[in-house]
């Protein structure tokens, strides 16, 4: 498999947040990790809405995993996994170096199957494991909150949770792209409950010639993995951003 | 980040302790005293914590029923995904279900946070006694034995003093209606309601009154041109599927067409918004009709073959000129002439309406001029049309009364001879109030806030008022159940049973079952009811009352309604039986003439021996035709004509589908419409104490036109009154280039002073505003109609 990008279908997105909801079900959140954003324009009787469905765009070269000083953040891509000065191989196991005298394991089903590295390229945790049932395993929490993750994202995707449900969880968070779904053939919770048939996760080799900037989202140097399918009309010009009203 | 729902329940409770919380309520001492009430009741077995499993049920986060499967882990729910076993969520139509279903079900947001309504800390804990005045929030926590003991004993004063018919009792449409029909039958209370009449009932009654059937379902999926009046599938999500059909049309390039004052979700995603007045509608569609009628566009052969009082309707149509209805509408004339050509001349297509028109004063007669367009064009129970759902259920249970129930306190019957079997809101709610024809004294009102659902949110406050006992069963304390003397907790969906003949073009029956032990340690409503039965010794002649268990009650239905047992119906896959296809054309079926018919040759029609319209004569052939009087599709209503009208009552019905003024349009001192309307967000007023659904949309701005906010000097976000001749209030303005210039609207559901701590003191609740009015036919509460005015000042007024 290849790197996985959401395609987001604005001509028929229905701004229900149903899969805002169906990612907070499937993985008890707090924050929403995907959010809907609403935008409108035009003129009366002919005025136009939006709207944008966008979680955490597991990027290409995602900031988050360089800027995070603990390391966090991973992205399941052999090359860049190998790219990482951070990360060390050794006899077909993975370590992430946190300080010169501090290694960690980096357990091994977060990036390989069946022996080989993932190639979905998720951007997931390295020291949180999820289960099946949502439930994680903090036991490896290195978050120092210094909040670099959000701040050097050019989406401030990560969020920070201002009231985490307990010492061990993690204070920022984000979408991680339902690895252990995907990695069944499970389309992502978000996807799976889509009712106006529009988000889905696909290989983005698959999107070539699909635009990848709409109102509210640019295609910044990361290489977002995101692509959409615009609404078919004309947009006027004074498109702006709204709450959901 | 990641945690099971204990914790969550834990912490919001924690949190909502420590906030300060300050009603008698939630204070410590009644949680203790709440546990020990339940320590005795019938809780469900202590859940095996090693369990994991996914169990299928259906949503009743609104009334839709979407199949849906629910993760059980150690007696707590711990996700849910769709169920593509249920139709509902898929498709509505047999022939499209196999294939889209591999593409996989949906759920709406609100089906997604059943968990958050589930394990809401605001649940009502356990039965609750008022021990301060109504509406001031002080209760005691009594046990389930003494609930049915108090209830009971009150019932059988009242019953005793005032006559059984003095007993109201209302209940959400889709939960255990039967057990709750029995109860009151029983008891001898003619007075048994349900949400329908504030919900479609003037869509049914329209569309039974031309067609034959009360619930035609539009195959949007197959459709070429779809054109809706007032309706926001999109949004309003009755059903996951709505919004998929649609879009899997539009994608096959259908042209999607929304008539309706509001730029609502729908509008924004269809190829054309038509913004019109509200309530002007059925002028509308009856120009457009002038207009198919005027340059002979209608399908002659269906006309001459299927219909009757075309030669009337043609006549009558001739004074609905565009030209006219653009001063009635609002719409230009030449829009009207392009969308009548448009639909002429484009096959299949589906012309639908649901709460938009049909929440005004002349819902009926409009929902019968839109739908003579399907009529005059033949496309009806075809492909890619309006098909009528054919449906099996459960059956219920014939009961042998000791005396016939005295007439209902509501009209139903006799001032409104056409009005829908769930009664009329409205005219109960006066009655409460006026004491005519009869004095109420005794309200069940079960998942219903009549409260805060019923137009005239002021009246019904005081009309609760004055009767001399209440009880409410809700799994929150709503504004009703503020009023109440006893609340009776309400089960969570996910903790009791439903039996749910869907809403699919075919026969199809879903279980709802408890996936989970009552969160309240409680016993669910259905088994109330019967224990309150039991108390009261109510039988019928043949001592049939409420002896079995509830699952037994439902087997005997499934056994009756499908020839299928309650275990097999479990042991299905998904829990969902599924029988044959959607059928379509199924008035062309040939049936056999009865004995002793009566064939009348020049019409066409054949009767049976008592003289009822049993068949059409069709070239040698005696096929079904549809299920009105004369068996062909009415554009003139001989029922409509020859009804009895009361004496008090100044006018009749008109046979044809005339276009009548709005009663509470807007005036001079009051010169806006008010509209509402619904988002996916929410369920009416219900889930806005879901945590994470309240948490989408917090608000519900009134939406102002930009040109009328400027002329009125508003800015975005602006507090100002809002005032109608019923109620006033401060609203927020949010100022929009998606709403019609004349009409001010908002978000139905929110403004609530009760409910919880979540939805309280949240927007502003439109039915504050309204008239309170029912519709003359179909008695159909009227929430979308009055005129309203905005100011900043105080002062005023």
């Amino acid at each position: 498999m290849s790197q996985l990008a959401f395609l987001v279908n604005q001509y028929n997105c229905i701004g229900c947040h149903a899969c805002e909801m169906a990612c907070k079900q499937q993985w008890q959140t707090e924050l929403n990790w995907r959010k809907v954003r609403h935008f409108e324009g035009g003129k009366y009787p002919k005025p136009v809405r939006l709207f944008l469905s966008l979680s955490c765009q597991h990027c290409e070269e995602p900031a988050c995993a360089q800027a995070c000083p603990t390391k966090r953040y991973l992205k399941r891509d052999p090359e860049w996994i190998r790219r990482q000065p951070w990360i060390r191989e050794r006899e077909g196991k993975f370590y992430v170096v946190i300080t010169p005298t501090r290694e960690e394991e980096i357990p091994g089903h977060l990036i390989m199957s069946e022996g080989r590295l993932l190639e979905d390229g998720l951007v997931i945790y390295n020291d949180v494991v999820f289960g099946k049932g949502g439930r994680g395993d903090y036991s490896k929490h290195r978050c120092i909150q210094c909040g670099l993750c959000e701040k050097e994202c050019p989406y401030h995707v990560p969020r920070r949770n201002p009231e985490p449900p307990d010492e061990y969880s993690p204070r920022w968070e984000k979408c991680i792209g339902c690895y252990p779904l995907v990695q069944q053939g499970i389309p992502p919770a978000c996807a799976r409950t889509c009712m106006g048939l529009a988000l889905e996760m696909k290989p983005l080799e698959t999107l070539k010639g699909l635009t990848d900037e709409v109102p509210g989202f640019r295609y910044e140097g990361t290489k977002p993995s995101v692509r959409f399918i615009p609404v078919k009309s004309p947009l006027p010009t004074n498109i702006v951003e709204t709450p959901n009203l | 980040m990641m945690r099971g729902f204990q914790e969550f329940t834990r912490r919001q409770f924690l949190k909502s302790a420590s906030g300060g919380l300050a009603t008698i309520f939630f204070n410590e001492s009644l949680w203790k005293r709440v546990a020990s009430a339940s320590e005795d009741s019938s809780s469900r077995a202590t859940p095996d914590e090693t369990v994991d499993q996914w169990l299928p049920t259906c949503c009743m986060m609104c009334g839709g029923a979407t199949g849906m499967l629910v993760h059980v882990v150690g007696g707590r729910v711990e996700g849910v995904m769709p169920n593509d076993e249920n139709p509902i969520g898929v498709c509505n139509v047999s022939q499209d279900y196999g294939r889209e279903r591999g593409r996989g079900a949906k759920l709406c947001p609100k089906g997604n946070a059943a968990v958050a309504s589930l394990y809401d800390p605001d649940r009502v804990p356990a039965p609750l006694r008022r021990i301060g005045p109504r509406g001031s929030g002080r209760w005691e926590a009594i046990s389930w034995e003494e609930a049915v003991k108090e209830v009971a004993g009150r019932l059988r004063e009242i019953k005793e003093r005032y006559g059984p018919e003095s007993l109201f009792w209302c209940s959400e449409d889709a939960s255990f209606i039967n057990i709750q029909k029995d109860f009151c039958e029983l008891y001898g209370s003619p007075n048994f309601s349900m949400h329908s009449n504030i919900c479609d009932v003037s869509r049914k009654l329209g569309y039974k009154l031309v067609m034959g059937h009360d619930r035609p379902l539009g195959d949007l999926q197959n459709s070429k041109y779809i054109m809706l009046f007032g309706w926001n599938p999109m949004a309003a999500t009755k059903w996951a599927h709505l919004p998929a059909i649609i879009n899997r049309a539009r994608e096959l390039g259908a042209k999607l067409v929304v008539i309706d004052p509001v730029f609502t979700h729908t509008a924004a995603k269809a190829d054309e918004w038509v913004p019109i007045r509200p309530g002007t509608d059925g002028a509308l569609a009856l120009a457009m009709a002038h207009v198919i009628v005027r340059e002979g566009l209608f399908d002659r052969d269906f006309v001459r073959e299927w219909t009757t009082g075309f030669e009337e309707f043609s006549r009558f149509i001739k004074g609905y000129s565009p030209k006219w209805a653009e001063k009635v509408t609002s719409v230009p004339r030449e829009t009207i002439s392009r969308l009548a050509m448009e639909l002429a001349s484009t096959r299949p297509f589906v012309v639908d309406a649901w709460s938009g028109p049909g929440h005004h004063s002349n819902a009926t007669q409009t929902v019968r001029a839109i739908a003579s367009l399907p009529v005059l064009l033949g496309q009806i129970d075809r492909p890619g049309t309006l098909l009528f759902p054919e449906r099996k259920g459960p059956k219920r249970r014939g009961l042998k009364l000791e005396r016939p129930l005295p007439p209902r306190v509501d009209g139903l019957g006799t001032k409104y001879p056409f009005g829908h079997g769930s009664g009329i809101y409205c005219e109960a709610r006066d009655a409460m109030l006026t004491g005519k024809p009869y004095q109420l004294h005794a309200g069940v009102f079960v998942f219903q806030n009549f409260v805060m659902a019923v137009p005239n949110t002021t009246k019904n406050v005081e009309a609760l008022k004055r009767l001399d006992f209440i009880v409410a069963v809700d799994t929150l304390l709503s504004e009703t159940a503020e009023l109440a003397d006893i609340v009776i907790p309400g089960s969570h969906f996910f903790e009791r049973y439903e039996l749910i003949a869907n809403w699919t073009t075919w026969p199809t029956l879903a279980l709802r079952q408890p996936v989970v032990g009552s969160h309240v340690k409680g016993i669910p409503e259905y088994e109330f009811v019967m224990a309150l039965g039991r108390e009261l010794g109510l039988k019928d002649k043949e001592g049939k009352g409420f002896e079995m268990s509830y699952e037994g009650y439902m087997d005997a239905e499934l056994k009756s309604g499908i020839g299928m047992s309650l275990e097999e119906l479990k042991g299905l896959p998904g829990a969902v039986w599924k029988s044959g296809q959607t059928r379509y054309e199924k008035h062309l079926e040939e049936v056999k003439a009865p004995e002793g018919a009566i064939i009348d040759e020049k019409a066409g029609i054949v009767r049976n021996k008592e003289g009822k319209t049993v068949g059409i004569k069709l070239r040698e052939k005696i096929v079904k035709g549809f299920d009105t009087p004369s068996r062909r599709l009415e554009f003139f209503s001989r029922e409509l004509k020859e009804a009895v009208v009361l004496p008090d009552i100044k006018k009749g019905f008109d046979p044809l589908p005339s276009y009548e003024e709005p009663e509470d349009e807007p005036t001079k001192k009051y010169p806006l419409y008010l509209v509402a309307w619904k988002q996916a967000e929410h369920t009416q007023g219900r889930t806005l104490n879901n945590a994470w659904l309240i948490d989408l949309k917090p608000d519900n701005p009134l939406w102002v036109n930009t040109e009328t906010g400027k002329r009125l000097g508003l800015a975005e976000g602006e507090e100002v009154w809002m005032e109608s001749p019923y109620g006033k209030a401060r609203v927020k303005v949010h100022l929009t280039e998606g709403i019609h210039p004349e009409v001010v609207g908002l978000h139905h559901g929110y403004g609530h002073w009760a409910l919880g701590k979540l939805a309280k003191g949240k927007g502003v609740n439109d039915g504050l505003f309204m008239p309170g009015k029912a519709e003359r036919l179909s008695g159909e509460g009227i929430t979308k109609e009055v005129g309203v005015r905005i100011y900043k000042e105080a002062s005023k007024g």
